[in-house]
């Protein structure tokens, strides 16, 4: 049961995390070059998820999903499955919770970059996305790590949002917080404090290495 | 005109307006003064395309705009450098031979020319400022430029530091075989690079000349410049003084002379000369005595009087008032 749990939320968390770099930089490069008046607006709205509860963005999600609404229903017609209390459900999620863990430092980054070095690129032959992908992401590496670190270790302690829209299924919702939860209810503290204490020491070297990096003690 | 640069570009921005027009030959050296806020550096980014401008840019005969910066053929060497910190000194300047398909062999001679071989495996946030400038143009100079465009590349240097890349930058552009356009407002650079100078002031181009720098005295506050040259500007008083051996390295109308044991330098032409009569209104200083018919190589000036108390080096460019030499 431990281990399902566990599975399943490193799984939940890799595949979090891979979409949202993939969505994330895209995103994160235009808040970071543009000059367009939206930017503010899309800033605000990538960091919801920071100020948030996560049972009112868990809410909302559950109705956006459910399968009256237009999107729910969408995707019982394309998989023949609900997207709430599923798997696919949870990805969505956890994408939308962790959006600004991914997007912020990916910003930050890209914004270190300056359009300078992106002019010697073009000056140089580079198409922009050529200095995009030669020049910008690698100088951005640091950003890069760290967004995926913290798009990871966030997803895998999710609790608020994964109840609110997965529940607690054995297998395919329940991840390790919801676990955890389920332990204590039932007053078994020792699985309780085996995954806590996973949890707390990973998410520490986690920190440990993105502060690390951060600092520039270790090269990447 | 159909070889060679040719541009007339117009921008605005809140405060200044840039309205630059001139025609260029296809090969030398041209160095484009002014005081700051010229917008010097603003028409570079124009030419380039990295600052929208309306107007026209051509380079033997093919129009540059509206083209995006990668399709210009266009290298710019920059103020701060601007190099790729991921990468070593090799990658830098390998980053714009391989999308521009340089020779290898051509990329070797550029790295020997500014003797960069030892520092190719290096990181370049490990480079001395020398260093760093001198991959900035390598790197500059092996993606093939058509038109090669440098923006004040030694600026922040010492008088030491700039000593040394000036004869690697000199040889290295000349190598090349691209026209190059050059921002500086350092008198001695211009002095050791250009053939031809371009002033501009205001936002437009309001001098040209071929070899003579387009200068008045006027322009060197403080003598501040002249000493960088080891040299000093002589009015017309302090030339009637002068007892000693100078070297003269400016126009009849104005003058800037030099201790001639302090002259250093190796391109100059130094004739025997005499400094005359200053006494005239309007002429800083007259020289009397034979004509001296000055070698074309070197000079616009069809002749020049000699005496035997001073000496004339003629280094390139000569200084000269208000573009008077212009070709156009």
């Amino acid at each position: 049961m431990i281990w399902d749990a566990v599975w399943l939320s490193l799984r939940l968390s890799a595949l979090t995390t891979l979409i949202l770099l993939a969505l994330g930089m895209p995103l994160a490069w235009w808040l970071a070059t543009t000059r367009s008046r939206l930017r503010p607006l899309v800033e605000a709205v990538t960091a919801l998820p920071l100020v948030l509860p996560p049972t009112v963005l868990g809410f909302y999600l559950l109705l956006l999903m459910s399968p009256d609404a237009p999107l729910g229903a969408f995707w019982l017609r394309a998989t023949g499955d609900t997207l709430t209390f599923n798997f696919a459900g949870l990805v969505v999620a956890s994408c939308l919770y962790s959006l600004p863990f991914a997007v912020q430092p990916l910003q930050t980054a890209f914004v270190a970059v300056g359009p300078g070095i992106l002019q010697a690129a073009a000056t140089l032959g580079a198409a922009p996305f050529d200095a995009f992908r030669s020049v910008a992401l690698p100088m951005a590496r640091r950003g890069v790590l760290t967004a995926a670190v913290l798009s990871f270790a966030h997803t895998m302690g999710e609790f608020g949002v994964v109840l609110m829209v997965g529940g607690n299924i054995p297998g395919r919702t329940r991840v390790i917080s919801v676990e955890i939860y389920s332990a204590v209810e039932t007053l078994d503290y020792r699985t309780a404090h085996i995954l806590s204490a996973g949890l707390l020491v990973s998410s520490l070297l986690v920190l440990l290495v993105v502060y690390g990096w951060n600092r520039g003690r270790w090269r990447v | 005109m159909s070889e060679g640069l040719s541009f007339d570009l117009a921008l605005g921005h809140p405060g200044f307006t840039l309205s630059a027009s001139a025609d260029l030959p296809g090969q030398g050296i041209t160095a484009l003064v002014g005081p700051s806020g010229s917008g010097k550096t603003t028409l570079l980014q124009a030419i380039a395309g990295l600052e929208a401008a309306a107007g026209h840019v051509t380079l033997n005969g093919r129009a540059l705009h509206p083209l995006p910066p990668h399709k210009r053929g266009v290298a710019v060497v920059f103020q701060n450098a601007r190099l790729f910190g991921h990468m070593d000194v090799a990658g830098n300047i390998g980053f714009g031979a391989r999308r521009r398909g340089t020779d290898p062999a051509a990329v070797a001679r550029i790295v020997a020319a500014l003797d960069l071989g030892p520092l190719m495996g290096r990181s370049v946030s490990r480079l001395s400022g020398g260093e760093t400038r001198r991959v900035a143009l390598a790197r500059a100079l092996a993606a093939s430029p058509d038109l090669l465009l440098l923006d004040e590349p030694l600026s922040g240097l010492d008088a030491a530091r700039r000593d040394e890349i000036l004869p690697y930058l000199s040889r290295a552009i000349r190598a090349a075989g691209c026209p190059a356009l050059f921002v500086t407002h350092d008198l001695e650079e211009s002095l050791r690079l250009a053939d031809r100078h371009l002033a501009m002031d205001g936002g437009r181009i309001t001098g040209a000349a071929r070899r003579p720098l387009a200068l008045r005295l006027d322009d060197i506050p403080d003598d501040h410049m002249a000493r960088r040259l080891g040299a000093q500007v002589l009015r017309p008083s302090q030339a009637m003084r002068a007892a000693e051996r100078w070297s003269l390295v400016i126009d009849p109308a104005s003058a800037i002379v030099m201790r001639a044991e302090r002259l250093h330098a190796p391109d100059a032409l130094i004739l025997p000369a005499r400094l005359g009569n200053a006494q005239g209104a309007g002429r800083a200083v007259e020289i009397c005595g034979q004509d001296v018919v000055w070698p074309s190589s070197l000079s616009d000036f069809a002749s020049v009087a000699g005496g035997l108390e001073c000496q004339i080096a003629i280094r390139r460019p000569l200084f000269r008032l208000d573009g008077t030499g212009d070709d156009s």
